[in-house]
């Protein structure tokens, strides 16, 4: 009887071990892959190019006097002991992470420009800690992950190559990378709500949070007169964004359920018929275009809608360019 | 190691979300624990010095590519903020502001000091300057007093604000933070 029930328990690892192994080993197109890798190299160029265009560069990343870096005197990082703090390691580092963000735009050694990327990115985070944001981390573990990904199988100089020496990039490619970046959006979510410890965000407050942001001088874009014409609006946004935060790891449920749609089960059905994944979906998208429009973060919400592609399977993504083609042709044909 | 390679491939990645789970685990900070529930404290230290054990393996790569799994988005959102003032005075005049955070009419070195990059100094965690606040200010002096040769001094302050329970906010006057630099100490 022990035995049995050992026996049926090592039975259910083992058939779990084995449906963990095919998840991982799945196959797909990579057009969402690729849509990230340039989405994610054309919003962290246009920030780097921010900083040259300010005429930022050395202030940021070099030591008093010529800027306010921060070097450690007991533990330098690796760039400031190869080549010295100052005005042209900040030049440097800046150069390496542009050129890197340009190659991995075009799909040029992509997997060496994702690893040059993400080591001098890091250097730039660590001589300028309080200007390395969230959004920094997250784009430095996105394009490490898409380095061991095969974002480059199209619309890339890689491909190009490969298909003119006769080696053409395979048609479908890992979809792990795609999986793990949805994770990593899912977790990213889960964890902001867990960590939202002001009282702003809970009904002790009355849901206020959004509202106090939106009327503060240092991120507001627009003169905070306007928030209180729609305040309530504030809170029910307030609540939406923890909804939708801590309630994030229902997405891979909504999205299992939608890829498994022809199986039985209430739940499924449900999530199904009130199309729960594309709520959650057009939820985030309207969050950050929200945020874009009301306050200056910068490239948080650029780089996070970068990573949305990831959400969808590339048969959706096709679909969805198709729709797009047939109704610019219509609108052709009817100009 | 083909034929091996798509289970060895999902281990590390289970690994992978594992050491990432740990690693974002949302252990309060020991101060806030210390303060707000004493009797937990020692067991949450317990768990914390436990959970960095755990990571003490992948630290150097997290060291080296400086990722973390904690995410903390606007993680407080209090009523009590602060409105940064950039201002400079001349010989024997009254101070005159150069820039406000959120007022267009003194909005002088408002693209440097509002790119996300910059304001990521200045701006206070919280009630918490940033450790870079007083690297920042002294460049920020130095530059005013460069393009300004009419200033002797310049400054960098935090003016307390009050945001109001239905928006919008109302300036306290309370100068919070200041850092100042006169001409005659860089001469």
């Amino acid at each position: 009887m022990r035995r049995a029930g050992l026996t049926s328990v090592r039975t259910r690892i083992a058939r779990w071990a084995g449906d963990w192994v095919a998840l991982w080993n799945r196959r797909e197109a990579p057009t969402a892959l690729v849509m990230v890798r340039i989405g994610v190299a054309v919003v962290l160029l246009a920030d780097l190019m921010t900083a040259w265009r300010l005429d930022l560069i050395e202030v940021l990343w070099a030591p008093p006097p010529d800027g306010f870096a921060y070097v450690s005197p007991k533990n330098p990082p690796w760039s400031v002991r190869w080549f010295g703090a100052g005005p042209d390691l900040a030049f440097g580092l800046w150069l390496a992470a542009v050129i890197a963000c340009c190659a991995m735009a075009i799909g040029a050694a992509t997997r060496v420009a994702c690893v040059v990327f993400v080591l001098v990115y890091a250097q730039l985070g660590v001589l300028a800690p309080d200007s390395d944001r969230g959004i920094d981390v997250l784009m430095r573990i996105v394009v490490g992950i898409l380095a061991f990904s095969a974002c480059n199988a199209r619309w890339s100089v890689d491909a190009w190559v490969r298909r003119k020496i006769g080696k053409p990039m395979p048609e479908t490619v890992p979809a792990w990378p795609r999986y793990l970046l949805f994770a990593q959006l899912i977790w990213m979510y889960f964890s902001s709500g867990q960590n939202k410890a002001g009282s702003e965000w809970f009904p002790s407050a009355g849901f206020t949070a959004l509202g106090n942001v939106l009327s503060d001088p240092h991120f507001a874009r627009f003169d905070p007169g306007w928030v209180e014409a729609i305040h309530p609006l504030t809170r029910v946004a307030t609540v939406v964004t923890m909804l939708f935060e801590l309630g994030a790891p229902a997405m891979i449920l909504f999205t299992w359920w939608h890829v498994t749609a022809d199986r039985p089960g209430r739940l499924r059905r449900w999530s199904n018929k009130l199309r729960l994944r594309w709520v959650w979906i057009a939820t985030g998208i309207g969050f950050h275009l929200g945020i874009a429009l009301t306050m200056q973060l910068g490239i948080f919400p650029w780089g996070m809608l970068a990573v949305y592609p990831v959400l969808f399977h590339p048969d959706e993504i096709a679909r969805g360019a198709a729709w797009i083609r047939s109704r610019v042709r219509r609108g052709k044909s009817a100009g | 190691v083909s034929r091996w390679w798509p289970s060895i491939r999902a281990a590390l990645i289970l690994l992978a979300c594992m050491i990432g789970v740990i690693d974002g685990c949302p252990v309060p900070p020991h101060d806030q624990t210390r303060k707000y529930a004493p009797e937990w404290a020692p067991t949450i230290l317990e768990i914390d010095r436990f959970r960095l054990g755990l990571l003490k393996p992948v630290r150097p790569i997290a060291d080296l590519t400086l990722i973390r799994q904690k995410w903390s988005l606007f993680s407080g959102a209090s009523l009590r903020r602060f409105q940064m003032r950039l201002e400079g005075k001349p010989r024997d005049g009254q101070w005159k502001t150069l820039f406000r955070a959120g007022d267009d009419d003194v909005a002088m070195y408002a693209d440097m000091l509002h790119y996300r990059r910059i304001r990521g100094v200045w701006n206070p965690s919280g009630q918490r300057l940033r450790g870079g606040y007083d690297r920042f200010c002294k460049w920020m002096n130095t530059r005013v007093l460069a393009d300004h040769p009419e200033f002797d001094q310049s400054r960098v302050v935090l003016e307390r604000i009050q945001i109001g329970a239905d928006g919008g906010y109302t300036p306290t006057g309370e100068l919070l933070h200041e850092r100042l630099l006169d001409r005659r100490s860089i001469r």
